[in-house]
């Protein structure tokens, strides 16, 4: 654990290193207003704390819709992943479409989406979940595709019915998986909902970003990046605690 | 308790069907111990699993004198739940709804040297003491009927033969009715009180031989050992 926090303190500060070289050269190249479209970490990071009162209700509303959009496509798609995966005769029908829409870029749904559902929160919650959840079912169907076989005997020698199997093989056994493409959904969803952010709202952190563009305030702009990584990071941790505590077995130290 | 006559069982795919075992015939008494020997792949994991329930497609009589939650089966590769604790696995049964008395399990650990372990994981585990849970997983339930598929393979000689003695115990301690599938002589000699000697695929009973004096004390010393390990070696196919 310690390790852990000496590791991530050196990649913090390596990135903090980096930025700031990123920024001096581009104060230098650039001049007139421009040569501050970069500022330093400093600046970002002071900006963030002295304007948290009016990032924090966008960073709230932001953090609502991806969390709402998130848990469900995690459910849903690990749901219907681990049944296609582990029914044989569902899994001929829905393999197929599933394979056939998972490389369709989601956004090309945007506009059937705000057509059926408006301009408001339910439609960029449903083109978040859209994003993130082709990718959880993927995981959850491998997995569930490749279960020995000798643990469905073992419960079903044991009087185990459908149900049973499904609580204590199929689930488990998919558990690692699913948890891992919830970790990759968080970043797509991120980044979803940023774009899902940009028109049609004047709250979140999407929003707050391109308003400031708009206005040249370039460090809330980067201070509404940094919100955006704070989030991001906050939700890692949740999924790798969930991981440590519900997949015990993955972690034993031999 | 047992009784299996003409049972033939086929595997069927999309165009071909394999007959595995073909007009097999035994039986066992309640409170016996059958000991099935056969060469690698003539169908004996699929004999244990019909008699287990495991196959609803055969043909012939099986007739097994007890309720499908009394019989307890030892897969070959024992299937153990990783995620679950040792504790979990070994109570598997009692989970799925199955009756017996988690006490009981508790002293099935301390007889075989696994309570300590309870809280690991079946990663943590050495071969013999996977076996182990294998086994006290199967007795859990409290079974009259225990199916064994190839238990000790893969076992250093002593582990193997440690085992083989817990389970002649455990099998005179609880009057067990037990069927042992293996492929190695002296595990059939040590532990079936009759051997059933198979056939190449498919399978059949090419011959039983009766082992009388098996556990008896100092058994695997006798001259009368030797003599049931070179009989059943001398009907190999
Ligand atoms: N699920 C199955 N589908 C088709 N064939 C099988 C299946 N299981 C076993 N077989 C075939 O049946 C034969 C007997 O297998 P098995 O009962 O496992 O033998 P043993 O346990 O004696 O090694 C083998 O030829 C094997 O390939
Ligand atoms: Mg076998």
């Amino acid at each position: 654990m310690k390790k852990d926090l000496a590791r991530y303190g050196i990649s913090f500060t390596a990135m903090l290193l980096l930025w700031w070289l990123a920024s001096i050269t581009v104060d230098f190249v650039l001049s007139g207003p421009q040569s501050s479209i970069l500022p330093n970490p400093v600046k970002a990071f002071s900006t963030l704390i002295n304007h948290w009162g009016a990032i924090w209700p966008n960073f709230v509303r932001s953090a609502a819709r991806l969390v709402i959009s998130l848990i469900a496509a995690i459910f849903v798609g690990a749901t219907a992943g681990l049944i296609i995966g582990f029914e044989e005769k569902i899994s001929r029908f829905a393999s197929p479409i599933l394979y056939l829409i998972y490389p369709v870029p989601k956004i090309v749904f945007l506009p059937v989406i705000l057509i059926l559902f408006g301009l408001g929160d339910i439609s960029r919650i449903i083109f978040i979940f859209l994003v993130a959840v082709f990718q959880v079912a993927i995981s959850a169907r491998d997995a569930a595709k490749n279960i020995s076989p000798q643990w469905i005997k073992a419960v079903r020698s044991s009087g185990g019915n459908k149900l049973q199997i499904y609580r204590h093989v199929v689930i488990p056994a998919t558990l690692p998986s699913v948890l891992s493409s919830a970790r990759i959904s968080i970043g797509m969803g991120i980044a979803a909902l940023y774009l899902a952010e940009l028109s049609y709202t004047n709250v979140g952190l999407g929003y707050y970003i391109n308003n400031s563009w708009k206005v040249f305030a370039y460090s809330d702009v980067f201070a509404g990046i940094l919100a955006f990584a704070t989030l991001g990071l906050g939700l890692y941790v949740v999924v790798e605690a969930l991981e440590r505590g519900l997949c015990k077995w993955n972690y034993l130290d031999k | 308790m047992i009784e299996i006559s003409g049972l033939s069982v086929e595997y069927e795919s999309d165009s071909t069907s394999e007959k595995v075992i073909s007009g097999l015939n035994l039986s066992l008494n309640k409170g016996d111990s059958l000991g099935i020997i056969g060469p690698n792949g003539c169908g004996k994991t699929t004999l244990l699993h019909t008699i287990a329930g495991l196959h609803e497609n055969y043909s012939g009589l099986l007739r097994v004198d007890t309720t499908e939650e009394k019989i307890a089966l030892i897969l070959q590769d024992i299937g153990l739940l990783p995620w679950k604790t040792i504790w979990k696995n070994a109570t598997l049964g009692l989970d799925l709804g199955l009756q017996g008395n988690r006490d009981g399990v508790e002293d099935l650990l301390y007889e075989l040297d696994l309570y300590s372990y309870r809280n690991s994981f079946p990663s943590q585990l050495s071969g013999g003491q996977k076996r182990k849970l294998g086994l006290a997983r199967a007795l859990a339930v409290d079974p009259e009927i225990l199916l064994m598929d190839e238990p000790f393979v893969s076992l250093d000689e002593f582990t193997r033969e440690s085992l083989q003695e817990k389970v002649l115990k455990l099998w005179q301690d609880r009057n067990l009715t037990m069927t042992l599938v293996t492929h190695d002589i002296e595990e059939v000699a040590f532990l079936g009180r009759n051997i059933a000697v198979l056939s190449q695929a498919p399978a059949s009973v090419k011959t039983c031989i009766e082992n009388k004096n098996m556990g008896t004390s100092g058994f695997r010393r006798s001259e009368e050992f030797y003599r049931v390990v070179k009989r059943t070696r001398k009907e190999l196919p």
